[in-house]
């Protein structure tokens, strides 16, 4: 049997190798943080961490994933106290909170290439992730507050 | 009594109790309807409030929260009224229940309906509590007070806690007049107050209606008809059956009018993935009978014949035709809105599960009763057995105040016997939305040698929402012109305002704003356009046609009241610095709109650099009344102006026999993040006394104020949606 390495656990997984994995995470795995969007890799809700790179789960197939390090949004904090949680809260960034887990875990992938971005880093790396109710202002603002704090 | 238990059951308590409804006689009176007691617990006073003994208070949300912020402002009116602290408080999302008053959350309408009610409601329980605790004491009642969760007695320094009363309070009458604070003793009403389910959001917790499983669940996938009314001819479902995962492929009659969900077969699965994948190897023949299936490109031409065509008048005063005579010019525009799809970021879902005599939803739904009502209708059961389950939506923006979605998995739960969540993809909602209308607006006035216009002549051609409703309707109803073009605020003597009639082969449905977006358009890009030939600086212009503050109609409800509008516009010019020299490339765009009774102006700064179009900052003010939550009103319409903009600069649908084109965000796009311009937002409490809409008021002015800007810095007018310079 397959297995995945999530938030720092080794999960069974029976799935098809082809699945992508966002869907063995949502309905497999129950880890339901994880948003499906677009289903093509243009929205970003579904963005997880790869070996610690931002990566969209609804178009990666899990055969792809076997002996990587997957972080989800639940494998973040166990308190939602990481600084992006945090900064999030601080500026209250939500509307429908449907996209926020992909922003969040795409910040956190940008925090990780570039500790220290500045507004330019952050806008080009965030393009990929869209927000509807329009919160880019807050996102913008609370991943500057994050990367001070990380 | 049923119903109450089941509601009980999921506050998580035993007791029923006594029960007093908020319901509207004329508007903003409490109804009392009391009910027996049946136990000695806890204190429910009315429909939204419940105290523990224990002292834990929970707070219903009737209304849905789609991101407005419904969750967190309806409680603040309660926590308000009730003196109580945010920490005792949970927050439970209202069953779907004709108890609660309308929950139709849509027309941004959630806290101008239900501002004094629900406060008048909290009132009436802390003086029941206070009243206990007198009688406790045996002092009058008006030597009591409260605070956070307490009543007090200074005199005597005693307290005692509101989970103290509960026994006592619940044999108080219940008060008709409770008194209301004033404004000034507001300690939440008015305050900066971060979203209540924040905390679940960030980590990922909080359920949307994709999230929702119930055990045994199967999953669906439905291939719909691409056009409404297209009938199956033949299914070629050998493929999608020998999907792993896939259990059976089946017909989904057309659900008709109201409903308004087209045929479809559904692909049932073990999970979302083997749906999907089952759905895509699906072949499905259809007959398209004599369908009327329009073309995008002779679309166009069609309203153009519509618009020169017959008219229905929706406004008349004095003479367009003796007016223009004694015009010294005559200037005429048209303007070209497309239609326009939702896309909130959680595409539809709905989950159902249909047993003998009963029904229970979880569905992210906009109108739980309309969508209660249609399904009591479909399997022939009585509202009282629809248990309806309203979650978290993952955005709306009027799409899920449509119940196709929820009745599609009703009918195939009940074909099924078993709990079904039917998925939809990305494409399934755009090719099968509820559109924005397209529209042809024309707009003519005659002015006089100073450039002031003597006439204005506003004629707008769309397909009516009427027809979602009404087989057959195709002229639009007098509300929909009211949205923005009939009570546009401009003093001018002969006004005409029209509409024509046309049909449409999609479905029409709500989307942010409505009618107000493409009147907005028309209007304030006209009104630029009149400022132009008048050589008057375009706000100096408004202001003139403005004139001295008048309020337009007295005997409504809410009044249009233009001293509020000029006081936005003013507000807004002198935070932007309108006056500021810009530099070459750069342009200043400027609009005002009056809409869900609220007034809101925004003034746009753009560079466009090598036929680029690149927005730097958007000031906006709007004067909602009262702004509850300061800051829920400020990320309004920071969303509103990215919604506006994501119109403005890329939406479009359209269609090829009756086909919609777009499907996901590579062909149908929305603005980014690295698009986003600096977004400055100003509040003016214009009626301390009168909350007026803000979900969607900020949407309707973006895109004409853009269009201005890219005129200032282009010399092109561009009156055609999308804002293309090539």
């Amino acid at each position: 049997m397959k297995k995945l390495n999530i938030n720092d656990e080794i999960m069974p997984v029976q799935a098809d190798n082809g699945t992508p994995l966002l869907w063995v995470l949502r309905d497999e795995l129950n880890k339901k943080g994880t948003k499906f969007g677009c289903g093509k890799g243009l929205c970003g809700s579904c963005t997880v961490l790869v070996d610690g790179v931002a990566t969209r789960s609804c178009v990666t197939p899990i055969e792809t994933l076997i002996d990587k390090k997957i972080t989800t949004i639940e494998g973040l904090s166990v308190n939602g106290d990481h600084p992006l949680q945090k900064a999030w809260k601080d500026e209250n960034v939500p509307q429908c909170g449907y996209c926020q887990p992909g922003q969040i875990m795409n910040a956190l992938g940008l925090l990780k290439l570039i500790p220290k971005p500045s507004k330019e880093d952050i806008r080009n790396h965030m393009a990929g992730n869209i927000c509807r109710c329009g919160t880019y202002q807050r996102i913008e603002k609370a991943i500057l507050i994050a990367s001070k704090y990380l | 009594m049923k119903r109450r238990t089941l509601i009980k059951l999921a506050l998580g308590a035993s007791a029923t109790g006594l029960l007093l409804s908020v319901a509207y006689d004329k508007r903003f009176t409490i109804i009392q309807k009391v009910s027996n007691y049946i136990d000695n617990k806890d204190f429910d006073p009315n429909a939204f409030i419940f105290i523990q003994s224990d002292g834990a208070i929970k707070i219903i949300c009737h209304r849905s929260e789609m991101g407005q912020g419904a969750r967190t402002a309806i409680p603040m009116l309660m926590v308000e009224e009730l003196d109580v602290t945010w920490e005792q408080v949970q927050v439970v999302q209202g069953l779907g229940d004709a108890k609660y008053g309308s929950q139709n959350t849509d027309g941004s309408k959630s806290i101008r309906d239900f501002y004094l009610p629900l406060r008048k409601a909290a009132a009436s329980a802390r003086e029941m509590l206070v009243s206990a605790a007198a009688l406790i004491w045996d002092v009058p009642d008006k030597e009591c007070d409260t605070l956070d969760g307490f009543v007090l007695h200074k005199k005597t320094n005693r307290q005692l806690a509101y989970g103290d009363l509960v026994s006592k309070a619940r044999q108080i009458p219940v008060p008709k007049f409770p008194t209301l604070k004033t404004p000034s003793e507001f300690k939440v009403i008015g305050k900066p107050k971060a979203g209540v389910d924040i905390a679940a959001i960030v980590k990922g917790e909080a359920q949307f209606g994709i999230d929702v499983t119930i055990p045994q669940m199967l999953i669906a996938s439905l291939l719909r008809a691409p056009v409404p009314g297209a009938k199956i001819k033949s299914i070629f479902k050998e493929d999608a059956l020998s999907t792993p995962g896939v259990v059976q492929v089946i017909e989904l009659e057309e659900q008709g009018r109201s409903v308004n969900a087209s045929a479809s077969v559904a692909v049932v699965a073990t999970n979302t993935w083997a749906a999907f994948s089952g759905r895509a190897k699906l072949k499905v023949e259809w007959d398209f009978l004599d369908l009327k299936r329009d073309h995008s490109s002779k679309y166009r031409n069609k309203l153009e014949q519509e618009l020169n065509g017959s008219q229905k008048a929706h406004r008349s005063e004095g003479n367009i035709n003796r007016g223009k005579k004694k015009s010294s010019k005559v200037i005429e525009a048209s303007y070209h809105t497309p239609y326009l799809v939702h896309a909130p970021m959680e595409p539809l879902v709905s989950t159902a599960y249909v047993k003998e005599g009963s029904c229970e939803v979880w569905a992210p739904c906009q109108d739980p009763q309309r969508a209660m009502k249609l399904i009591a209708k479909l399997l022939d059961i009585k509202i009282k057995d629809i248990k309806f389950n309203v979650t978290f939506l993952g955005g709306g923006f009027g799409r899920k105040s449509q119940p196709d979605f929820v009745l599609e998995s009703v009918l195939l739960s009940k074909k099924l016997k078993k709990p079904i969540k039917i998925q939809w993809s990305r494409e399934d909602e755009i090719k099968h939305g509820f559109y924005h209308s397209e529209s042809l607006q024309k707009l003519q006035a005659g002015v006089d040698e100073t450039g002031y216009p003597i006439t204005w002549h506003h004629k707008a051609v769309f397909p009516t929402i009427l027809s979602v409703f009404m087989s057959g309707a195709t002229t639009p109803a007098d509300w929909e012109s009211g949205m923005g073009a009939t009570n546009m605020p401009y003093r001018i003597e002969n006004i005409l305002c029209e509409v024509g009639s046309i049909s449409s082969s999609v479905r029409i449905g709500w989307m942010r704003s409505v009618c107000n977006v493409w009147h907005a358009f028309a209007v304030n890009s006209f009104v630029d356009e009149l400022a132009l030939n008048a050589t008057t600086d375009p706000i100096a212009f408004r202001l003139r046609l403005l004139g001295s503050a008048k309020v337009l109609d007295p005997n409504d409800n809410f009044p249009q009241d233009t001293g509020r509008l000029i006081k936005v516009i003013e507000r807004t010019r002198d935070e932007f610095g309108w006056e500021n020299a810009l530099a070459i490339g750069y342009g200043k765009g400027f609009a005002s709109h009056y809409s869900f009774k609220s007034y809101v102006a925004i003034a746009i700064e753009v560079n466009v650099a090598e036929g680029e179009i690149s927005i730097k900052k958007v000031v906006c003010t709007i004067d909602c009344g009262i702004a509850v939550n300061p800051d829920s009103v400020r990320a309004q319409m920071e969303g509103a102006i990215v919604f506006g903009l994501s119109a403005a600069l890329y939406g479009k649908i359209t269609l090829r026999k009756g086909i919609v084109k777009q499907g996901n965000f590579d062909n149908y796009p929305v603005l980014r993040m690295d698009e986003m311009p600096k977004v400055q937002v100003h509040i003016i409490n214009g009626n301390i006394n009168v909350p007026t809409g803000v979900g969607e008021p900020g949407v309707p002015p973006v895109a004409p104020a853009l269009a201005s800007a890219i005129y200032f810095a282009t010399g092109k007018r561009l009156r055609d949606l999308p804002l293309r310079l090539s």
